[in-house]
């Protein structure tokens, strides 16, 4: 074996169940099962029959299956759609919430508590599928900021949820989104109103617990004219064997002169060495870029997961707006991921920028599937595509698969894409100034992702360069 | 300091080094020539302990201890340098994080205290006065489209700053031109001291009007065949390697 | 021979994913007849045979002919091969060519094909490349602005052979050009590409290198210009198998839109299952740089000439490796004479 290919067998380090007693829908899906769970939640009529239409266009729909990624049939029906801790009271602060979930939080590296007052971050921690506790919210309702679980919502904004809801991902858009839509249990919102900056990055920790259990994450990001958001959204889930789906949706609406950054660092249990369990992460994310001057940019860094298959796209309609997608993806052992972005340019002069980063060690297999539509009244439009991988050892895999479809003749597209390993070269000079090889390997990595990792926001940033450390350890050594 | 015993190496099933054996006293500087393909890189690699080169025979032992069963790194943070030949380039890490790292992980190492960025920034400003490397160099990915000679200089500035006991520096002058090499040069003597060594590989004798050795060897196949004095360099620049090979053919130097 | 009307029922839809750009809706509608047309070859140090049965290997829109011409290449021979085919209107024909290159010889082999009127060609050329031989191969689908070309190469190169290909497309209602090529050890494979689509005409250039084993070696260059209604397609996969370590693949494709209403696609892509590889490509889309424009019309070109002269600029680099003069010269006249009838 050399040097770098012996990195990879350090334990998940966040891989524990907590114990709670969880209210627990029995599996399997039907018409009565949507019924049941938009009544538990206590949703207007409206919503119910969007649930169900959603399920109806589900049921007619076809499972996907991708040409390099492999995993068993998905039984639809051996999964519970809802799942919460009991709710014993209504919580008003955080001493209130159960002493176990915040252990949990604790172990995750997350001193909740702490981590609030001294960044500045607003958490709106979903635990399973329930919110446990949503802070700051005075603060920001102040500025006219609503930052909510998706349930309180429905509740309280109905007409802005209904106006957003699926505006940007259709019902019908792919076979998870369909599903989410009729069993979506909770999620964030998020209203920025008119010229508002928001002053603090709002952040979500997901969990995932009780097992056996779908997590159908739905959020909804609204940022109206010139106002600006950072939204961050990071997630750990705890160790088991059963195969556990998540298909989350994700909507951003951008008006005139509005930014939404969404920064994302999934680290969800990616299964073990032998690729027995982990996660199946099939999210779809999109935003539009609706008004003129608007900007969306998704950045992420994905560690986790058995299987991950997710593209967040930009719909760049208004004229001058802009589209942005920074990714570093990291797949060992036996894990995939098939990710990538769509940017659809309709607008005059859209600009879209995409780098894309893919680590592949172990029997990791990684695809990166991008789409730059340049559509007829696209005039001067531009993008660049950036797309590298880096390969340590020699049974895992790299595929680059981008789309580049041009409709206008002003436009300026530009692709490049590499693909290399970690030298031993590299590796011998770092070691020879004294660095262990798994901090070689963590530095050369690093490096190899700065352009990415440096979209993050601060705090984050340092947390992301962990996770690639960790990530990886065991792939050299 | 340094003490090699009959090193047979090999790479790629190739036999490079055939029974090496020499000795580096501390406080000397030893330099060691040799035509191309005679082993010299081999033999610093060796010593720095790269995972191509099989040592198949023969021993390397360090202030006492067993030099071969340590890995790279370990070596490292003992106080051996290499300055490299061709340095690697490492793409999105700057130079003076690089080296923060690498001294930071000597320093754990060793039980000494970590340095913060800014004592770091400090010390890297003044020493890169010393190998007039201009400090704008040093928040740029390390090495990454550095000309032959800044590539040279950055070496030399990572060993001014990590101190080593035992510096090996290999063709530290190819690609310098006069003045480069002289600034180059002027970094190397000021690490010269009673208690640290140097190993200078060169195939050219200019770089040790520079760097005055204690001590010349002429490295030939895989060998030491002749020992001498500072002035065997200038003996071999005259009359060339082909008379060191004759003298060996006759039996004179061993 | 093929039955026309199974034929056309078993042509492949864009929903298939190999065919998404290029629609054959139209080539339905075409009104030809089933002929065989051999085509005329020239050889130098090397034999013509003309056999019946095999179908070629490879898996695409083929016709079943019942003569297949084989090209082989004396043993040692320094060999020169043209080959010309030439489709009467009406027809849909599909002439075999099997190129077989025996070990350490060479072999200049140029293929040009032309069309008048309504037709429709489906020649497949495969080529047999014995070990440490050298083919230069260019290949030339002239104009034919109601004709449709379904062409088909696959190169199957033994170790350290190089086969260095080169693929002048000027046009066609549909003119699609398949390349297949199967490296083994130490193999190389260099492929320049020129698309030209005039008004309304479709070209597409659709590659395969299958790296199976190790330090074989890729170069592909395509370039495509399009006029007004016209599009050019681009799909270029290299896969490097497992074990296929020290492989080194370099793609690049640059799309230059020349009017408005002209649409490009690439799909540039790379399937790697090896670590110890180097393997990269570009894709880029644009149009012709104004500032160049500019500079050329404060020397008194007129904007036209302007455009032509830098778009024949542009073709002309993928022309750059064909060192045969008086092919290259032909070329010249064919990519001038394409210039000449571009939309302004």
């Amino acid at each position: 074996m050399s040097d770098v290919e012996k990195l990879v067998d350090a334990p998940y380090k966040y891989g524990f169940v907590t114990d709670i007693e969880s209210d627990t829908f029995p599996p399997g899906l039907d018409e009565n099962i949507v019924r049941a769970l938009s009544a538990k939640k206590h949703e207007p009529e409206w919503l119910t029959e969007w649930r169900l239409a959603a399920f109806r266009k589900w049921k007619e729909m076809e499972p996907p299956h991708w040409q390099n990624v492999k995993f068993p049939e998905i039984d639809y029906q051996a999964i519970s759609y809802y799942s919460a801790p009991k709710p014993k009271k209504v919580l008003g602060s955080m001493d209130e919430v159960d002493p176990e979930v915040r252990k949990t939080f604790e172990k995750l590296g997350i001193p909740l508590v702490e981590q609030m007052r001294l960044a500045g971050v607003a958490v709106d921690a979903v635990f399973d599928s329930v919110s446990v506790a949503t802070t700051f919210k005075d603060k920001l309702k102040d500025m006219g900021v609503l930052f909510m679980s998706f349930s309180e919502a429905v509740r309280e904004h109905p007409d802005l949820v209904r106006e957003h809801l699926g505006s940007v991902v259709p019902v019908t858009d792919n076979y998870f989104a369909a599903l989410n839509s009729a069993v979506f249990t909770d999620g964030s919102f998020v209203y920025i109103p008119k010229g508002v900056r928001c002053p603090m990055e709002l952040s979500t920790y997901f969990r995932i617990n009780a097992a056996m259990t779908g997590q159908f994450e739905r959020t909804l990001i609204v940022a109206d004219e010139g106002s600006h958001v950072s939204y961050l959204e990071g997630c750990t889930a705890p160790m088991r064997d059963e195969n556990q789906l998540h298909a989350a949706v994700v909507e951003l609406v951008a008006k005139k002169k509005a930014t939404i950054k969404y920064s994302t660092v999934q680290n969800w249990y990616p299964g073990d060495k032998n690729g027995k369990g982990g996660i199946y992460n099939f999210v779809t994310k999109r935003g539009i870029c609706e008004g003129d001057y608007s900007r969306i940019s998704w950045t992420q860094v994905e560690t986790g997961s058995a299987i991950t298959w997710k593209y967040p796209s930009c719909i760049l309609k208004g004229d001058y707006s802009i589209g942005e997608f920074y990714s570093v993806a990291v797949t060992n052992n036996y894990q995939q991921a098939d990710t990538g972005t769509k940017m659809v340019h309709i607008g005059r002069h859209t600009k879209s920028t995409i780098v894309s980063k893919g680590i592949s060690a172990g029997h990791g297999q990684q695809t990166y599937r991008g789409l730059v539509n340049i559509q007829k009244r696209a005039v001067g439009a531009r993008n660049h595509t950036q797309c590298d991988s880096l390969l340590i050892g020699p049974d895992c895999g790299a595929h680059t698969f981008p789309y580049i479809d041009v409709k206008n003749s002003s436009a300026t597209v530009e692709h490049e894409a590499s693909t290399g390993r970690i030298s031993e070269d590299q590796l011998f000079y770092c070691r020879q100034r004294g660095l262990s090889a798994e901090d070689a390997v963590s530095l050369v990595v690093n490096g190899f992702c700065k352009q990415v990792l440096k979209e993050l926001p601060m705090e984050f940033a340092v947390e992301a360069q962990k996770l690639l450390g960790v990530s990886l350890e065991g792939a050299v050594g | 300091m340094l003490s090699i015993k009959n090193l047979h190496a090999s790479v790629d099933g190739k036999e490079i080094l055939k029974g090496l054996t020499l000795e580096v006293p501390v406080g000397q500087v030893h330099a060691i020539m040799g035509p191309n393909g005679s082993g010299k890189s081999t033999l610093s690699r060796v010593i720095c302990g790269h995972p191509d080169y099989v040592v198949t025979e023969g021993s390397i032992t360090y202030e006492g201890v067993d030099l071969l069963a340590m890995p790279i790194e370990e070596r490292a943070r003992k106080g051996i340098f290499l300055s490299f030949q061709h340095p690697v380039e490492i793409p999105g890490i700057s130079t003076a994080y690089f080296l923060r790292s690498a001294l930071n992980a000597q320093h754990k190492a060793r039980g000494e205290p970590e340095i913060d960025a800014i004592d770091f920034l400090k010390v890297a400003k003044e020493k890169a006065k010393l190998v007039e490397l201009p400090a704008a160099l040093l928040n740029r990915p390390l090495n990454e489209g550095f000309s032959g000679g800044e590539k040279k200089r950055v070496e030399i500035f990572q060993m001014t700053i990590l101190e080593p006991k035992l510096a090996i520096l290999d063709e530290t002058d190819s690609g310098l031109d006069i003045d480069a090499l002289r600034v180059v040069a002027g970094g190397i003597n000021t690490m010269r001291s009673p208690t640290r060594s140097q190993l200078v590989i060169t195939h050219h004798q200019r770089l040790l009007d520079y760097i005055v050795p204690d001590v010349t060897h002429v490295l030939m196949d895989g060998r030491i065949v002749k020992t001498g004095g500072k002035e065997l360099a200038h003996e071999l620049e005259e009359k060339g390697y082909d008379w060191v090979k004759r003298e060996v053919a006759a039996g004179v130097a061993l | 021979m093929t039955d026309l009307i199974t034929w056309k029922a078993s042509l492949p839809t864009p929903r298939h994913e190999d065919w998404k750009y290029t629609s054959l809706a139209s080539l339905k509608q075409a009104d030809v007849k089933p002929v065989v047309v051999a085509p005329v070859i020239a050889a130098r140090g090397a034999t013509v045979e003309t056999r019946t049965g095999d179908v070629p290997a490879i898996d695409d829109v083929v016709v079943q002919v019942d003569e297949h011409v084989h090209v082989l290449v004396h043993e040692g021979a320094d060999a020169v091969v043209t080959i010309a085919h030439a489709t009467p209107a009406g027809a849909l024909t599909g002439a075999n060519v099997h190129v077989h290159v025996p070990a350490n010889c060479k072999l200049h082999l140029v293929e040009r094909f032309a069309g008048n009127d309504v037709f429709v060609h489906v020649p497949a050329t495969t080529l047999t490349i014995g070990a440490g031989a050298k083919v230069r191969y260019v290949r030339v689908v002239e104009d034919a602005p109601k004709g449709f070309h379904l062409g088909t190469v696959a190169a199957d190169l033994a170790p350290d052979a190089t086969l260095a290909l080169a693929s002048v497309v000027l046009g066609g209602r549909i003119s699609r050009t398949r390349i297949d090529v199967k490296l083994a050890k130490g193999s190389t494979i260099e492929m320049d590409g020129l698309s030209l689509a005039g008004k309304d005409a479709l070209v597409d250039h659709h590659t395969f290198v299958d790296h199976a084993e190790p330090n074989a070696t890729t170069r592909e260059r395509f370039r495509a210009a399009v006029d007004s209604g016209g599009r050019a397609v681009f799909t270029g996969k290299v896969i490097v198998r497992k074990g296929a370590v020290k492989t080194d693949a370099a793609q690049h494709t640059k799309t230059l839109l020349l009017a408005d209403d002209a649409i490009a696609n690439a799909r540039p892509q790379l399937e790697i299952l090896a670590d110890d590889v180097k393997c990269s490509h570009g894709a880029a889309v644009g149009r012709l740089d104004e500032e160049a424009l500019f500079y050329l019309r404060t020397r008194g070109i007129g904007p036209d000439d302007a455009r032509r002269l830098l778009t024949k600029a542009f073709a002309s680099e993928s022309l750059a490796t064909i060192d045969d003069g008086p092919l290259r010269a032909s070329l010249d006249v064919l990519v001038d004479r394409w210039l000449a009838g571009l939309s302004s």
